[in-house]
């Protein structure tokens, strides 16, 4: 294998091969290069299934998070982000901030829903392990997002603390600006369940699989649906094909026996 | 455009892309921002061939990426995006190891 540095490639003798490019800080976006990106993107997206190009309109946290990308964040830039990501935040209707967390696990797996080729009615989940590690027992977690195992133990079991996790999965924005984490309640990822069967034909994350299992099974056990009606079939072609076999069987042992008893048996049979 | 962040979960290039030693569930990433002998995978994303059959260009791994980023799909593998991305890339993989297979011939 020939190997060659993209810098003697680029220009030869000028560099070293190997040494470091010195990048001036013009390959950071300011706002009139961002708005330009913006424009090109646009420009060379199409729309697909429910994602539309105002996907692509940033609202004021991204684009001022776009432009500060790489760079440290100013203390009051920083602050009216969060203020009014803060703002933003709808606590729960019935002021109830624990949810059922044997149902959040299977949230924080699923990776499916809002893509272009996602069915907009199915649950969306939140993909948690995507980046965060969670229960011990998974161990295919990234490591984008800080470990959140034994969270409610390290951080307490306080209501103030529960009030934080269920702002932050909300809206992230709202505690560090800026952070990489997604605005999962602000941007209508996840809804509060019982909000979601107003919103959504098929309701919220894991709501929906638990309806349609039990749909599923009953469809599957009608007496004149399909699957019943196919597995009869195939336990009688058993039972026959069982007993022609068997009939075989039978007959092929007994003509074995005939053949034994005639070659050892000392006496001959009429 | 790679720190460019959108969408429904306001994610950039960047914000997967943008440290060292990071990974999505156990899919290690690439970060595309060093420059110089530390770059990695732009082999994999700026449309280098690694392994012959294998090359992967932008327009490509924009296929891949953009859905689980819920972006819209990409027009077309010329889109001045995908050019721009591949530029930038290559622009910052300077100086890193070109890594093709030889061509016997």
């Amino acid at each position: 294998m020939r190997r060659t540095t993209l810098t003697s490639i680029a220009r030869r003798g000028a560099r070293r091969p190997g040494d470091p490019v010195r990048l001036r800080d013009r390959r950071r976006p300011t706002r009139r290069s961002s708005a330009k990106a913006a424009a090109v993107l646009k420009a060379s997206f199409r729309e697909q299934g429910q994602a539309k190009l105002d996907r692509l309109d940033q609202d004021d946290t991204q684009k001022t998070c776009s432009e500060y990308a790489g760079k440290a964040l100013p203390k009051d830039v920083a602050e009216r982000i969060e203020k009014a990501n803060l703002a933003s935040i709808k606590w729960p209707a019935d002021g109830k901030l624990v949810g059922d967390w044997k149902n959040g696990e299977r949230i924080a797996q699923e990776g499916r829903g809002m893509q272009y080729s996602d069915d907009p009615k199915a649950p969306v989940g939140a993909n948690c392990y995507a980046c965060h590690q969670l229960a011990p027992q998974e161990l295919s977690y990234g490591t984008i997002g800080p470990s959140l195992y034994q969270f409610g133990k390290l951080r307490g079991y306080t209501d103030e603390m529960r009030k934080y996790a269920y702002g932050k999965i909300y809206n992230a924005d709202a505690y560090s600006a800026c952070t990489n984490m997604p605005r999962f309640g602000h941007k209508g990822i996840l809804t509060e369940a019982a909000d979601h069967g107003r919103r959504r034909a098929a309701d919220g994350p894991g709501l929906a699989r638990q309806q349609v299992e039990p749909d599923l099974q009953t469809w599957a056990a009608r007496p004149d649906s399909f699957v019943v009606s196919s597995l009869a079939l195939a336990v009688r072609l058993c039972t026959i094909s069982g007993l022609a076999a068997g009939r075989a069987l039978v007959r092929a042992a007994r003509r074995d026996f005939d053949r034994f008893r005639d070659r050892h048996s000392r006496y001959a049979y009429p | 455009m790679f720190y460019f962040r959108g969408g429904t979960h306001d994610f950039a290039c960047a914000t997967c892309h943008g440290e060292d030693a990071k990974r999505i569930r156990l899919q290690d990433l690439p970060n595309l921002t060093t420059s110089g002998r530390r770059a990695e995978g732009v082999h994999d994303v700026a449309g280098l061939p690694r392994v012959a059959g294998r090359a992967a260009h932008v327009p490509v791994a924009a296929q891949r990426l953009l859905p689980p980023a819920a972006l819209p799909g990409a027009r077309c593998s010329a889109s001045d995006a995908s050019i721009a991305l591949t530029m930038f890339l290559a622009r910052n993989a300077n100086g890193a190891a070109f890594d093709a297979p030889a061509i016997k011939r």
